[in-house]
């Protein structure tokens, strides 16, 4: 892979990210215009027609959308690289699930807990929740990768971890009352569009930083490439590599599952359209190529619900689901042999 | 004894169980190359990974270069031991110039960023094994015998005065073995080279020591001393 | 000899042709007795009872309606008829909505199962339940049907909501429990959901006492209705509260919906003909919501912080800064049970007057809200 050609196809890729971020700001119930948008970028004037729409709307779904698409696929990328599984995501530890059961005890259980004087159902105390049950599952893994060497083992428990999170989540939706099971159900489909100014401005510098962390662990997750033993003989700590990828995917796949809802999907097409655009395995370039191809994927999606529906909530998981699954299947007949 | 870049001192060796009976006290010098020979499940390849640094010994010490093993750095550790594998999966889409380039990586930085002085190097061995015309190919599309060589150009690359192969010859056809054999010798000459092998008549040409594990214990001989005594005596 | 064997046969045939027309007499429509308001039930009157039919718009298998055949003289009942003796004495009830029914009709002491005790606000049932003499029977998906099975109710009243509704009941219908399906919720009328009482009091021999009932609080409510001033410029009304992006309105022609335009207002999402709710996205809520004088209904919150806290972005939203807020959880009980959806489905002209209150503050007003109360 040439240099020159690697530089061309990420400046095509920026370019046509870009455009896709105009398109989906020009996505939604409310029509605007070009113009509209770059005299929100440019002027300063808080009191135009659209700005407000901009400002806590779009801007924010928009940017969540490049967020989510970044996040999502770097974790499903490590965790490939990581578990030498070509069907590895970001889930596969079970965080999103932490989330989700955080979620349905206070929505689902909250009622019981509380009674009427507590307000569960506020937006606030489902993100503390979403995040202290992804943080709690996270700790856990944490223990069982420092206890256990193997990675086979590790996985197996991250698989049972989610089942039974699984299990208890469908006991709460069973004692629960219609209303707070249709509320959990909503957040179970994803939404880009919950999130407000406020909202980015938290959730963009933590998954910045925990983004150039995960490039910074590039040259180990290369040297693993080769396996586990080969990359020992070259100097790597497998078990720190381990915790320190297990954190950084842990906390990017948490805090967007905390403002969007669990998002499936992404995080496993993704990092193999990045290995087929580019060729390579090389982690240097798959890790900024999953993040912009990630959000070109993501802001695809958000386009496609808005086209479908007048009121634009389409639930995202469903059409990352549709978008995603194809390009698995294509890609896995085309690159029968390279998978890692 | 104590100029030997490597010394193995009681060594207990095995993955719960010790696989020798008797405590293993082994020692290397640079210009060695050092063939380990025998019987299947005897504990070959467990002994190279032992010294190699991937499984840990259950007890004992090894030193190399005065320097005890324990105590190094996995970074340290891989600038003095390199160790090629039998037969790797390639699944990946690795060329063979960033299989070469991963020998540097023990002295590079977090990205990776090779000095002039590395890529001089890198492209030095890929020449001197004739792998420049194949770099930019990907591992999985090479003959086993050129890989074998992009995997020990890797080795030299990452400049260590201890080289481990685990059946380099396993996979080769007979004309390269001789070629492999030839390769190492050349390059044992400074550093210490131990290898395993099936392989008995070419290695015995080449090899200037023999390890032989003889029923769970370690006997170090000679070329001609196996032969006489033990290889003839089997077949 | 002849001729007796022919009398005896002709006395056979006229028996079992009058056993036959019996059965086809009690599946004769009987004399239906029309509804003012409520389109979802059916009350025919026959000879020995009466025929309820019940309009159920979620189950496609059962074409849509289900019937039931009451009796002060029950016999084996037809097929498809569902047969319950009456006047019932024990009653098990899956919703509040029922308490509040039988409760208006002083059957109170009916009433012997009930689904989530805590969220009852009559406080006769409360009492009753504390006393132990009512038990809980589960609700949803964990109806407990051995506690309705040991209470040996005359009728339980259910609430059918989809297909597999039917089918929940079925060992209770098997046991020779009658389940009778109240689909009073889906009315659009606000009038047409308490003429549901009239149902019930067929159940009581009541009925001309809740038809006088009903009279009462229809006139009440026209009266009203009629007394409210006809502005030329309504006051613009919203709706409830978003979800992750998404805002739940009631439709068109909804029960709420009719609510606020009986009372004068102007409900800002009444473009449509649906009687469910719709979901908007929140974007376009908040770029339709101009000039709002009320805001009603904003889910269950109390105090303006609370709605803040349902999504950060409302602190922008024009009616939050300008709009009179009021919620209808006045009568709240400590669980959450707001009394509402119970004892207000009997008492529109209450709704409506504290409706009224809301929209045409001025100093005439001296009716204290009842069900509502104001959001700061």
């Amino acid at each position: 892979m040439k240099k020159t050609k690697l530089t061309i196809k990420f400046i095509l890729l920026s370019v046509f990210l870009i455009f896709l971020g105009l398109l989906d700001l020009l996505s939604g119930s409310i029509q605007i215009s070009v113009s509209d948008i770059f005299n929100y970028i440019f002027s300063s004037n808080t009191e135009s027609e659209f700005y407000l729409l901009l400002k806590e709307f779009r801007f924010p779904r928009m940017s969540m959308a490049i967020l989510a698409g970044a996040s999502l696929s770097i974790s499903g990328l490590i965790m490939q690289t990581l578990f030498r599984n070509p069907l590895a995501g970001p889930d596969i530890l079970g965080i999103s699930s932490g989330a989700s059961l955080g979620v349905a005890i206070v929505v689902l259980g909250g009622s019981y807990l509380f009674g009427n004087h507590f307000y569960h159902a506020s937006n606030y105390i489902t993100l503390i929740a979403a995040g202290i049950g992804a943080a709690s599952i996270l700790g856990l893994i944490l223990i069982i990768s420092y206890k256990l060497r193997d990675i086979l083992s590790i996985l197996i428990i991250g698989i049972l971890l989610a089942g039974i999170i699984s299990a208890i989540v469908n006991i709460l939706q069973y004692f629960a009352t219609g209303i707070n099971v249709k509320s959990f159900v909503v957040w179970t489909m994803g939404s880009l569009t919950a999130s407000s100014s406020k909202d980015l401005l938290l959730a963009s510098p933590i998954i910045l930083i925990f983004v150039l962390l995960a490039f910074s662990l590039s040259k180990n997750l290369n040297l693993m490439l080769l396996g586990e033993n080969f990359a020992k003989t070259m100097g790597v700590n497998i078990k720190l590599l381990r915790i320190l990828s297990f954190t950084i995917v842990s906390i990017l796949t948490g805090v967007i599952t905390v403002y969007c809802g669990p998002i499936g999907f992404v995080g496993i097409a993704v990092p193999h359209i990045s290995r087929w655009i580019f060729n390579t395995s090389n982690h240097f370039v798959l890790i900024p190529a999953s993040a912009l191809l990630g959000g070109i994927f993501m802001l695809c999606g958000d386009i496609l619900s808005n086209l479908f529906t007048s009121n634009g909530n389409l639930p995202i998981n469903a059409i990352t689901a549709i978008l995603a699954a194809p390009f698995i299947i294509w890609v896995v007949f085309k690159n029968k042999r390279t998978f890692v | 004894m104590e100029n030997s870049i490597l010394n193995i001192i009681n060594l207990k060796f095995g993955y719960k169980i010790p696989l020798c009976e008797q405590e293993v006290n082994l020692s290397a010098n640079i210009g060695d190359l050092i063939c380990l020979v025998g019987l299947n499940g005897s504990g070959k390849s467990t002994f190279l990974n032992t010294i190699s640094g991937i499984l840990k010994p259950i007890s004992g010490k090894i030193i190399i270069d005065g320097q005890d093993v324990k105590k190094l750095s996995l970074n340290n550790k891989s600038k003095l031991i390199s160790f090629v594998p039998t037969k790797i999966d390639f699944t990946a889409n690795l060329t063979v110039r960033e299989l070469a380039e991963m020998g540097r990586s023990p002295y590079t930085n977090v990205f990776d960023k090779k000095s002039e002085a590395d890529i001089k190097l890198v492209e030095k061995n890929l020449n001197d094994f004739d792998l420049l015309k194949l770099q930019n190919r990907q591992l999985w599309s090479l003959s086993d015998g050129e890989r074998q060589k992009a995997m020990i150009a890797r080795a030299l690359i990452q400049e260590t005065p201890l080289m481990i192969l685990d059946e380099p010859s396993a996979f080769l056809d007979y004309e390269m073995k001789h070629q492999l054999m030839r390769k190492l010798k050349e390059i044992s000459t400074n550093k210490c080279l131990i290898f395993s092998s099936h392989d008995i008549e070419t290695s015995t040409k080449f090899a200037t020591k023999i390890w032989f594990i003889n029923k769970s214990k370690f006997e170090v001989l000679s070329p001609m001393e196996f032969i006489e005594n033990h290889y003839k005596k089997s077949i | 000899m002849k001729f007796i064997y022919f009398l005896i046969f002709n006395f056979l045939v006229l028996f079992l042709l009058n056993s036959c027309n019996n059965q086809h007499i009690k599946t004769e429509e009987g004399q239906t007795i029309p509804n003012k308001y409520a389109t979802d039930f059916e009350i025919q009157e026959i000879s020995d009872g009466y025929i309820l039919k019940v309009k159920n718009r979620f189950d496609q298998t059962n074409s849509g309606t289900y019937n039931y055949y009451l009796s002060y003289e029950p016999e084996s009942s037809p097929n498809s008829n569902v047969t319950i003796p009456i006047p019932v004495s024990k009653v098990a009830c899956l919703s509040t909505s029922h308490i509040a029914f039988i409760s208006t009709l002083n059957k109170t002491s009916s009433i012997k199962g009930i689904s989530t005790p805590e969220l009852v606000c009559n406080s006769d049932v409360s009492k009753l339940y504390a006393q132990g003499k009512i038990y809980n029977i589960g609700y949803d998906n964990q109806i407990n049907y051995e506690k309705i099975i040991s209470i040996s109710p005359d009728v339980v009243f259910a609430f059918g909501v989809d297909n597999t509704s039917v089918s929940k009941f079925q060992k209770l219908t098997d046991l020779g429990i009658p389940v009778v399906f109240v689909n009073d919720f889906t009315e659009a009328k606000p009038l047409g959901r308490s003429e549901w009482i009239k149902f019930f009091a067929c159940f009581y021999d009541k009925l001309n006492f809740a038809t006088e009932y009903f009279d009462s609080i229809e006139n009440n409510y026209l009266n009203i209705k009629s007394s409210i001033p006809q502005t030329t410029e309504k006051p613009k009304v919203l709706v409830s509260l978003p979800w992750k992006g998404t805002w739940w309105v009631p439709g068109g022609n909804s029960f709420f919906a009719n609510f606020i335009n009986d009372a004068g207002g102007e409900y800002i999402f009444s473009n449509n003909n649906h009687s469910d709710s719709q979901g908007l996205n929140i974007e376009e809520v908040f770029a339709k919501a101009k000039n709002i004088s009320f805001w009603l209904n904003p889910n269950n919150v109390n105090t303006k912080t609370e709605i803040l806290s349902i999504d950060n972005r409302l602190e922008f939203f024009e009616p939050y800064k300008t709009a009179k807020i009021y919620n209808n959880n006045l009568k709240e009980n400590q669980a959450g049970g707001n009394d509402f959806w119970e004892s207000g489905i009997l008492h529109p002209d209450i709704i409506l007057l504290d409706l009224k209150t809301i929209f045409h503050q001025d100093s005439t007003n001296i009716h204290n809200l009842y069900y509502y109360k104001q959001i700061n």
